[in-house]
């Protein structure tokens, strides 16, 4: 069908209620009709997630970012979030289903979902209901969290990779954060590495896609890090 | 100007009280209680039990000059795990509380630590944030954190302008600097250190320092006062043109090997010797 992504972002617009009907689960617990998702009028969304988010720096820095970068954006909750191009979900982890499963219907109905994972600060038992919502719904398979700097001291003796290489849709570098989720297997692209250890993928979910970042960037915002900033300007344009 | 010198010199397997008598006896006004680096004072200490220290140190006949800690070289306020930072500031408010119990004004904080992992900028925000939280902590308390130039080991806040541009972000008034005139090394001079942040230093820990960059080894740089390269005539000045008239306190590195109390006599000698100026 030779019908564009805009042209299908533009349609479905006007039609986010019967998206959200059609979607498994609507009509159950918080995703009842009484939280139908409004229309934002930007482009952009925050998803603030409460107790699902590890690093509340992170949402810090996505929104100190966005704000500095003079973009629009609208900061929401899990049961209020509108048809938006682009919904970012800053330092999180799923707790349950029901965020992934919001986060699938968003991005299932045109939006770009950049799922930032807080899993590698998280509880052991937490991070396996990562590993298996993630999987369940996006395909997406991390293996356990790797520590990066272990027993650091304020001098570490050992030289090794420190800057995270993206690929998509710059090539830019971050520097990690101490600990990373390892991408293990995913249905579509990888999009960052630490050498060779994949770290961040992109993954289509019928009309929009879902970014899985196993290095948080947000913290790297805050602190005004010009490369995180051009990747998120960047991913803006994509 | 007082004189005051830390528990945590205390020479090992003597006991707190033993070496309050020794400090009264050489000539202090005071002593620096350390949090957590002594045993007699840990985070663990309850609020009866650090009464109980008061009173040993006012039955010593003299007060606490203020309330420090170390535990923040493991466990910094700068670090990039919310669980570590959220037991940072715990010892921080720690401090605060147990000032308050000793009837202290002050506390010695270090701030952020700079490593190969955990770089500049990050350590700055995080601190200006959870200094900006806990200064309105330290207000209601009354008792003011002076967060340390520990330029060598801290990689962090390096020029005595940066410290400034930085006390100026953190903004609030009970959040100053603990200055210590022997930390700075090459990286400047401590009487410049005095004069920019004059207003805002809340104590000085006193020692000398053989001014190489960082430390060689484990081989300490820092000394005793009059040995190493600290320019004494110009800090005194200076502390004199800033109107500093407050705590004085004695952070010796390298210790006597023997005779360990004559230490505690000689340093004392030298701050008298400081603040006369017979220089």
């Amino acid at each position: 069908m030779g019908l564009s992504r805009r042209s299908f972002l533009a349609a479905v617009a006007g039609a986010p209620a019967a998206a959200v009907l059609a979607r498994p689960g609507a009509a159950r617990g918080r995703l009842s009709a009484a939280a139908l998702p409004r229309i934002a009028n930007s482009d952009v969304a925050l998803l603030d997630p409460e107790h699902s988010c590890i690093l509340s720096e992170s949402l810090r820095g996505f929104v100190e970012c966005l704000r500095a970068s003079g973009i629009e954006f609208k900061k929401v909750q899990a049961d209020a979030i509108g048809f938006c191009k682009l919904l970012v979900v800053p330092g999180a982890i799923f707790q349950s289903s029901q965020l992934a499963e919001v986060l699938r219907d968003c991005a299932a109905i045109g939006a770009t979902v950049l799922y930032e994972s807080g899993a590698a600060y998280a509880a052991p038992e937490a991070f396996a209901a990562e590993q298996r919502l993630l999987n369940h719904y996006f395909h997406v398979a991390i293996g356990p969290h790797l520590e990066l700097w272990p027993g650091s001291k304020a001098v570490n003796p050992s030289p090794r990779e420190l800057y995270v290489r993206y690929t998509w849709p710059d090539e830019t570098y971050i520097r990690d954060f101490s600990r990373i989720v390892l991408v293990t297997a995913h249905r579509g692209s990888t999009i960052a590495a630490l050498g060779a250890t994949p770290v961040a993928c992109m993954t289509e979910v019928h009309c929009g896609r879902f970014i899985f970042l196993g290095s948080p960037i947000g913290p790297h915002l805050l602190a005004g890090d010009r490369g995180a900033a051009t990747w998120l300007q960047s991913l803006l344009a994509a | 100007v007082k004189k005051s010198i830390g528990d945590n010199l205390i020479p090992h397997g003597w006991s707190f009280e033993q070496g309050l008598d020794l400090i009264k006896k050489a000539g202090y006004d005071g002593v620096e209680l350390w949090l957590g680096d002594v045993p007699w004072f840990q985070m663990s200490t309850p609020d009866a039990a650090v009464l109980g220290l008061l009173r040993q140190v006012e039955n010593a006949g003299l007060v606490v000059s203020n309330v420090s800690t170390g535990l923040h070289w493991e466990t910094p306020l700068s670090a990039r795990d919310p669980q570590v930072r959220a037991r940072a500031t715990r010892i921080v408010e720690r401090q605060l509380e147990t000032a308050q119990l000793l009837n202290t004004d002050a506390i010695l904080v270090v701030a952020g630590l700079v490593t190969e992992e955990v770089p500049y900028n990050e350590v700055y925000v995080r601190c200006v944030a959870v200094l900006q939280e806990l200064g309105e902590k330290a207000a209601q308390a009354k008792v003011r954190i002076g967060c340390e130039n520990c330029n060598s080991e801290q990689k962090f806040l390096l020029s005595p302008r940066e410290f400034q541009t930085f006390l100026d972000d953190v903004k609030r008034p009970y959040v100053g600097l603990h200055l210590d005139v022997g930390n700075i090394h090459d990286t400047g001079f401590a009487e410049q250190w005095v004069e920019i942040n004059g207003p805002h230093i809340t104590r000085i820990h006193l020692k000398d320092v053989k001014k190489h960059r960082g430390r060689c080894g484990h081989e300490s740089v820092y000394t005793n006062l009059f040995l190493g390269d600290n320019n004494w005539p110009a800090i005194r000045t200076a502390l004199t043109k800033v109107g500093y008239d407050g705590w004085l306190v004695a952070e010796m590195e390298d210790r006597y090997s023997y005779a360990k109390d004559q230490q505690f006599y000689d340093t004392a000698a030298g701050i008298d010797r400081f603040v006369s100026g017979r220089l």
